[in-house]
């Protein structure tokens, strides 16, 4: 929680728009190599990141009542968006690591 | 609002994605059950029903909102748990899922504007290679729609779980450490959820590349919003 706090803070001292959650993240990450913090965050870890989709819900539930700025038409274009390109960046991806791990 | 509506809007989703995610892995944890969409289904459904405004609902969960940060910052701990197997390949590894994130971010964008789209969905599907906790949290530091980025990102993790490992079995590119970084970094957390089951070794891989895809994707956003939004 602390680190949350602080993430935030950093985030907005920093030069490039990190969202404050992921600095704190990177703070964490940092600190993980102390055993007792490891020990410390473990438990609560796993408990909040083993419901995040319950976390998620509520920001999608929001788009219920419709979504501002769509225009007619546009679940169709959404749709052609996310299978090509979810099946582009996952053929990059799996390219990319062969390439760069011989 | 009142204590007592937060309470039951709380509690409330939390349940029923409890539930939802029971119900998913008795029916074999198929990609198309997924409890997110689920719960999302359900609590929309239920509010039109009602004839409640969905907003309201989503208000009423707010705690949950506001834990997602800590959840992120939470995140790190399977980052470090995952690092640790990637001994003597992590330059390999960090420059996969920077390009791999990058990659997202492009064809999105440039496919979004081919197809004709405007501003605000662009934005959105800007970070759909990003699992939907870090799209919200970079669409709201970054000013963007982070409700349609969270769906955009969730939709994305369903289609990924679906439609990737049979491709990338055909093109032979299908062994734990490939399968796992282009299932976590294009199909994140519903990705890993079906990897699970199919393939454990590949899904943690998976975990720790959408760990880290979220990371490349909120790095490379911040550099790049400006061509983003147009």
């Amino acid at each position: 929680m602390a680190l949350w706090w602080a993430g935030g803070k950093l985030a907005a001292l920093l030069p490039i728009a990190a969202p404050g959650p992921v600095v704190g993240l990177a703070l964490l990450l940092a600190l993980l190599r102390i055993g007792a913090v490891r020990r410390l965050v473990e438990r609560p870890a796993a408990l909040l990141t083993g419901v995040l989709g319950a976390l998620i819900a509520p920001a999608v539930v929001a788009l219920g009542d419709g979504v501002p700025g769509l225009a007619p038409g546009d679940g169709w274009r959404i749709a052609i968006v996310l299978v090509a390109t979810t099946l582009a960046t996952g053929v990059v991806t799996a390219l990319t690591w062969r390439a760069l791990s011989r | 609002m009142s204590p007592a509506m937060v309470l039951l809007g709380t509690a409330g989703t939390l349940a029923l994605f409890l539930l939802m995610r029971r119900v998913a892995r008795a029916l074999g944890g198929p990609a198309l059950a997924n409890p997110v969409a689920a719960t999302c289904a359900i609590l929309i459904a239920g509010a039109h029903i009602a004839g409640a405004s969905s907003v309201a609902i989503a208000d009423a969960a707010w705690p949950l909102r506001w834990a997602l940060g800590p959840a992120i910052v939470a995140l790190a701990v399977p980052i470090a748990q995952g690092w640790a197997g990637f001994a003597g390949r992590r330059a390999a590894l960090l420059g996969t899922v920077a390009l791999g994130s990058l990659a997202g971010i492009a064809s999105a964008v440039l496919c979004a504007r081919m197809v004709g789209l405007g501003a605000v969905p662009v934005m959105a599907l800007s970070s759909k290679s990003a699992t939907s906790p870090f799209a919200i949290a970079i669409m709201e530091r970054l000013g963007g729609p982070a409700a349609l980025a969270a769906g955009a990102s969730i939709v994305t993790g369903m289609l990924g779980a679906m439609l990737l490992p049979p491709l990338l079995k055909r093109l032979r590119l299908a062994d734990d450490a490939t399968m796992g970084l282009a299932m976590g970094q294009a199909a994140h957390i519903v990705g890993t959820d079906a990897l699970g089951r199919t393939q454990p070794g590949a899904a943690r891989v998976a975990g720790l590349a959408l760990a880290l895809a979220g990371l490349a994707t909120a790095a490379w956003l911040g550099l790049l919003w400006p061509w983003v939004r147009g």
